[in-house]
């Protein structure tokens, strides 16, 4: 039921990636470039399996590990959701590959090239939408996104500034720190002191 | 089958026991009535969830560019025109069917697509497949099995015209595995007579097919079967508790 529910999940993501490969001469390159290639993907955190099969400049893609499926996959990448969403955001080159977390098994150089394929993919989301909402929805969303970006990017850059200066305000309150080592020797020696006193009497008392 | 001793041998039909003889006329007989609206009915019994049960199957059959598949009882040809995708050009699917009216609607289909250059279509009985030995990287039968007189013969035959290595794929109705999922499914299937009633006027072919998942082998049954036809590593997977299950079998090299 699990895997049901899961090639559920993934079938309106294999519309939407067919689509964009259909409506883009270079990803439909890239697609025939890995023809009928099979790369899985297997994220130990959670524990899930994504196929991704190249086929016909197209994709295909099933929730069914390769060894379930009865076949072999060209590579295997394994390695916790968080570091394969992390690979997918850096912009650092394909030496993120390198990254211990990251297991890659058969064949590597498939997998660079494909990490590589998808650095170099410059897509405008706005491209994407505006066939689907029309031109003008488009123009607005991209609008509102743009300032939503803004706002949270100056939002950002204020609550820093006025972090940074309300912690130096409030450090000019504070005792330098020569001063409080000063007095925290004083206290030190003050306690011994008494320590000191305490013994004594406790000696003369101790007499009578 | 049984053979009561001074009468010709009978079968099932639904809950009817009748002549072996009889019965492929008969199940011709529901299929021809039914199959100008199959899709339609399909999408109304299983609520949707048909076409995501099929494409569980599709990922199953782990075809590749360039294979041969034959879709067997393909009918109205939903699997044939999935597995054209995937095959290409440089592969083969042959849509079959016993069933002339069946077959008819997915050639029409296949023909309003444009999707005729790598599909064959042929009429077919699954107990004495017409084909070579070793054609076929993958036989997918989909809801088709449990319309077979003898099921034993046709999963022979399948194994026959498998490849080496090549893999049987069996989506079928079956046992529930878990109780009241299975009694709220038998209320909602003595629905589809009325549903066939009102959508085709007909009634009595959705009862005969109501009647016929409740008479198919359940999960086990089935999977020993395939083993006695020589069919290896064969596994099932549940699906909805057990609603439908996809068994999986395959030639030894």
């Amino acid at each position: 039921m699990n895997q049901l529910l899961a090639s559920a999940a993934l079938w309106p993501i294999e519309i939407a990636l067919n689509q964009l490969i259909k409506s883009d001469p270079h990803l439909q390159g890239i697609a025939q470039k890995f023809n009928d290639q099979l790369l899985e993907i297997h994220t130990t955190a959670p524990n899930a399996f994504i196929c991704v099969h190249f086929a016909n400049s197209a994709i295909r893609l099933s929730a069914i590990s390769s060894g379930d499926l009865g076949v072999t996959a060209t590579a295997s990448v394994s390695a916790k959701a968080t570091s394969l969403l992390n690979l997918l955001l850096t912009t650092a080159d394909s030496a993120a590959l390198s990254n211990p977390e990251i297991e890659i098994r058969g064949d590597a150089q498939f997998v660079h090239s494909i990490f590589q394929s998808l650095k170099n993919l410059d897509l405008r989301w706005d491209d994407l939408l505006a066939p689907w909402i029309g031109d003008h929805s488009t123009h607005l969303a991209k609008s509102s996104s743009d300032s939503i970006r803004q706002w949270s990017r100056q939002s950002k850059t204020s609550v820093s500034v006025a972090v940074s200066d309300y912690l130096t305000e409030e450090s000019r309150l504070l005792p330098p720190r020569g001063r409080l080592d000063q007095f925290n020797g004083a206290m030190d020696d003050l306690k011994l002191r008494i320590d000191r006193a305490k013994a004594r009497i406790e000696r003369l008392n101790s007499r009578l | 089958m049984s053979k009561p001793e001074n009468s010709e041998a009978t079968t099932h039909f639904g809950y009817q026991e009748v002549p072996v003889a009889e019965k492929e006329q008969r199940v011709g007989d529901v299929f021809r009535s039914v199959a100008a609206r199959y899709d339609v009915m399909n999408d109304i019994m299983s609520l949707g969830s048909h076409r995501l049960i099929k494409r569980y199957t599709i990922e199953l059959s782990a075809l590749r560019a360039g294979h041969k598949v034959l879709d067997l009882a393909g009918g109205t040809g939903d699997f044939s025109l999935k597995f054209s995708e995937i095959v290409g050009p440089s592969g083969q699917v042959v849509l079959a069917d016993i069933n002339e009216a069946m077959l008819s609607v997915g050639r029409d289909r296949i023909i309003d697509k444009g999707m005729s250059a790598n599909i064959d279509v042929a009429q077919v009985n699954a107990q004495c497949l017409p084909f070579a030995d070793n054609t076929f990287d993958c036989v997918c039968i989909a809801y088709g099995l449990r319309n077979v007189t003898d099921k034993d013969a046709a999963l022979k035959s399948i194994q026959r015209v498998l490849k080496p290595g090549g893999r049987l794929l069996v989506l079928e109705f079956s046992k529930p595995t878990n109780a009241l999922i299975g009694k709220s499914y038998d209320a909602f299937s003595n629905l589809w007579p009325i549903a066939g009633k009102l959508i085709t006027g007909d009634a009595d072919s959705y009862r005969y097919l109501v009647e016929s998942i409740r008479m198919h082998p359940d999960q086990d049954t089935l999977k020993q079967m395939m083993e006695d036809a020589d069919l290896i590593n064969c596994k099932y997977h549940n699906v909805m508790s057990g609603i439908c299950a996809i068994h999986i079998g395959f030639k030894p090299h």
